[in-house]
Parts: C-alpha cells; sequence; structure tokens
C-alpha cells in the first residue's frame, strides 16, 4: 500500500492529485453518497452548531447592543469613566477583545472536538458503507 | 527625482519581480487559482489582512474620525467583528468544497449557466465600484505626495468616468497600501511620543476638540449619527442609519471576494481557522490603531487643515488624514519651536 497517497475520502479538490495517479475524477461521489445519514456526520453537524448557533446568536447581540445604546441612551453612553474616556469608548473596545475571545474559544473547540468528530466521519467514508437513508 | 515617487516604483519594480517569478513557476490548474492549496494558515491570513486594509478601510476610517470622532470608529469596530461571521460561517465550508473559485461552490448544487453567469455579473458590478472607491483614495495621495506627478499626468487621464474622477493611479494602488501598513504603525508610535505615552492627556486633547454643528466632543458618540433630530415611523433615523452600517459591516464582509477566494488556497479546514485568527489579530491591532491616526489628526491637524492644497484653497478631503499627519512634525509651528 502506498503510504503518501491521500485517502479516497477527499472532496473533488483531490481531483488533481487524482489525475496523476490514474484515478477517475468522479470516484469521491460514490463514497460521499448517503454519508449526511450516518451517526458521524450527523455527531459532527450537532456539534458545530451547539457552538456556532449560540456563538453568533450572541456576538450579533453584543455588537448591535453598541449602536443601540448609542442611539438610545446618548447621556448615558458619552459619561467619562477615566479621565475623558468615556463609556462609549470603552464599550467600542470591548467589542474587539469580545471578537478575539469567541474567536480563540471556536478554535479551540474546533481543533479538538470538530477535527475528531470529521476525521470520524471521514474513516466511515473510506470504509465502503451502505447507509439505509 | 522625487523621493517618494523613486520608492513608489522600487516598491511597483518588487512586486513586478515577485510576480515574474511567481507566474514561471505556476504549472497547474490548482497553482493558478488556489496556488497549489499549499498556503500555511499564518501566510494567508497574512494575505487576508493585506487584502482587506486598503484605501478604503484604512485611509477611509482614519478620515472619518477625523472628522467625526467617535463615531468614525463604529466603521473599525464591525469590520472586526464581521470576522466570526467568516470565521464561523464561511471559512471552513469554502475550504472544504475543495473548488476553485466562489462560482464553483455555488453552481456545485445549481444549475451552473445562470448560477456562473450571475457570479460573473456580480464580480465585475462589485469590483468596479470598489475600485473607484479605491482609486480616488489613492488617487488622493498622489496629488499630495507626488503633486508633480499628478499636474504633469493631469492632460491624459482627468476623465469624468461614471461621474466619478478617476486619477492617475490605477496600478499604484496596492504598493501604495503595503507603504501605509507600515507607515500606521510608525504614525501610532508618533501620535503616543507626542503626548508623551500618556493616554490620559491624548483624550484630554481629544476631548478638547469640538464639532461645531452638535457641540459635541470628539471622544462623544452623535456627530456623524445625529441622534435625537429625525424619525422615520416612529423610529430614530440616525440609530436605524447606525444598525443599518453594522448590518452591512458584519454581512457584507462575508461577501467579499477577495476574503473569499482566500479559503481555496490553503491545505485544510485548520488551516483556514488559522488564517482567520492571523487576520483578526492583525486587523484588529491596525483597527485600534486607527484611533491614534484619527483622533491624532483631529488634534495636531485639525479638520479645517486636512486637504491637498494649503490655504486659501483648502477644501477638507478626510482620505488625507492619516498623510497629513505624517507630515505634522514638519509642518507645525509648535514643534518646531518646541525642538529648538
Amino acid at each position: 500500500m502506498e503510504i503518501d497517497r491521500p485517502p479516497p475520502s477527499q472532496p473533488s479538490g483531490r481531483s488533481e492529485a487524482a489525475l496523476g495517479e490514474g484515478g477517475p475524477p468522479g470516484e469521491d461521489v460514490a463514497y460521499w453518497e448517503g454519508l449526511e445519514h450516518t451517526e458521524e456526520f450527523r455527531r459532527l453537524v450537532a456539534a458545530r452548531m451547539r457552538f456556532v448557533l449560540p456563538a453568533t446568536a450572541f456576538f450579533l447581540a453584543y455588537y448591535f447592543l453598541l449602536p443601540l445604546l448609542n442611539g438610545l441612551v446618548p447621556n448615558l453612553m458619552r459619561t467619562d469613566v477615566i479621565g475623558h474616556v468615556n463609556v462609549a469608548y470603552l464599550f467600542a473596545l470591548s467589542q474587539f477583545i469580545v471578537a478575539w475571545l469567541l474567536a480563540a474559544f471556536y478554535i479551540r473547540r474546533a481543533n479538538s472536538v470538530f477535527d475528531r468528530l470529521a476525521a470520524a466521519v471521514r474513516d466511515r467514508a473510506t470504509r465502503g458503507r451502505r447507509v439505509t437513508p | 527625482m522625487n523621493l517618494t515617487l523613486t520608492l513608489f516604483l522600487i516598491v511597483v519594480g518588487i512586486t513586478l519581480v515577485i510576480t515574474g517569478w511567481a507566474a514561471r513557476r505556476t504549472r497547474t490548474t490548482v497553482q493558478f487559482w488556489a496556488a497549489g492549496r499549499g498556503i500555511t494558515g499564518w501566510q494567508n491570513g497574512l494575505a487576508i489582512a493585506g487584502d482587506y486594509m486598503s484605501a478604503a478601510s484604512f485611509l477611509g476610517i482614519a478620515g472619518l474620525i477625523a472628522f467625526n470622532g467617535y463615531d468614525g470608529f463604529m466603521y473599525s469596530v464591525g469590520w472586526l467583528v464581521a470576522y466570526l461571521t467568516v470565521l464561523f460561517l464561511i471559512a471552513e465550508p469554502m475550504r472544504n468544497t475543495g473548488k476553485y473559485t466562489i462560482a464553483d461552490v455555488i453552481s456545485y448544487r445549481m444549475s451552473p449557466i445562470p448560477v456562473r453567469s450571475a457570479a460573473a455579473f456580480s464580480t465585475v458590478a462589485v469590483s468596479a465600484s470598489y475600485m473607484m472607491a479605491q482609486m480616488i483614495g489613492a488617487g488622493s495621495l498622489i496629488k499630495i505626495l507626488i503633486p508633480s506627478l499628478d499636474t504633469a499626468l493631469k492632460p491624459w487621464f482627468n476623465w469624468t468616468v461614471l461621474g466619478t474622477k478617476l486619477d492617475p493611479s490605477i496600478t499604484l494602488v496596492g504598493a501604495l497600501m503595503m507603504m501605509l501598513m507600515g507607515g500606521a504603525v510608525l504614525l501610532s508610535f508618533l501620535v503616543l511620543l507626542h503626548f508623551g505615552f500618556n493616554l490620559g492627556g491624548f483624550f484630554d486633547a481629544i476631548a478638547g476638540v469640538k464639532d461645531k454643528a452638535t457641540g459635541l466632543n470628539f471622544t462623544e458618540p452623535g456627530i456623524l449619527y445625529k441622534y435625537g433630530q429625525k424619525q422615520v415611523l416612529g423610529i430614530d433615523l440616525a440609530l436605524l442609519d447606525n444598525v443599518s452600517l453594522g448590518m452591512a459591516l458584519i454581512l457584507g464582509t462575508a461577501g467579499l471576494p477577495h476574503i473569499l477566494m482566500r479559503f481555496f488556497t490553503v491545505p485544510n479546514a485548520k488551516a483556514a481557522r488559522q488564517s482567520v485568527a492571523w487576520a483578526m489579530g492583525l486587523i484588529g491591532s491596525f483597527y485600534i490603531m486607527t484611533t491614534f491616526l484619527g483622533f491624532g489628526a483631529a488634534t495636531l491637524v485639525g479638520k479645517a487643515k486636512i486637504c491637498a492644497t494649503v490655504a486659501p484653497n483648502c477644501k477638507p478631503n478626510s482620505n488625507l488624514a492619516a498623510p497629513r499627519l505624517a507630515e505634522y512634525p514638519r509642518s507645525s509651528p509648535r514643534s518646531r519651536s518646541r525642538r529648538s
């Protein structure tokens, strides 16, 4: 068995590699057919959604709070906190911190959990399986 | 020869040499469209950040802050937070399709001919309007940095295209932006140095700048978005404006072709998300610096003096806030007397 040959589970981006090795370009379609019904695939999608949906809802809410507060309670937002640094400026700066933190959480989760689940899906795809829809 | 022009031609020359070298190495389709899918996370992150912080976003934001104070900073915030949309929803799925272009991705599941026609049309439409904005920014720069070039080329290039003035700067945009990013770091440092690294003093100075129309000081929201003045359907118009801007920034970024196509060049999903992380770190840091550039220009130069030609024909041009700020130590009589 060749070691450097990519597993036949890559999506069609692999086709240029496959051409060099004589693999038919349409080959991966057979491997992907019905994969969305497997337990592994559902687990990956569910795990992603469990993180992405609440995180998206949170960052949208947190972001739009800034223009809303600026417009609805301008006097509160213009209150100085330290010297002439006011609430509005600090809140805007906190948006940067929140964005960086959320990105860091996502990447940590993706590297540890999503990648492992995706590997399980690929593994399932390479074991020729027939799933009942 | 003008020093700016010399530096400029050197940067253009280097760019051409790199392009020529890369072109000779390109052999296959995947190399041409997706750099062989061999770009690493941090390299791709640098590329995204470099593409993103262009004339429109960088000079534009510095100018908006210099002219409108705090409200201009809303652009910086929205443009960074937008990357969460890209990270959560776009980057990895784009990579995982393993295609070459966005049209390839959409037409994978849909009827290819109408999808490709629509994609081609929208690419040309978006690029054309986008390029206008970039060229106006670059043109403003040419005027101030290389006035002789501007005068010399005017008879040939001063056409009116789509109601917009096309300045003689088409090929020079990219090179200028590279210099600007390095310049931004230096400039922010110099602004802070001017205030003796005393942030409190810096903000005192900004609060000393007042907007004539509203009477607000420049650290306060409400100069660009004049809250509580006009109403539409019982809702504050300025508030709607600001929320609508936020939606455009946060959802729009995830649709920019020059950002999306970057995710075809990385080898795997991990590299795709790492490139967003690098891009967010760089873009966020640079956009926080827009505070120093914009507020610095507002306090040290002042709106009335931010223009291409000096008084008495001074027409304020917000794109020139950062370049005029860079000139400040030379032009200001105050700092000269301080040095002597």
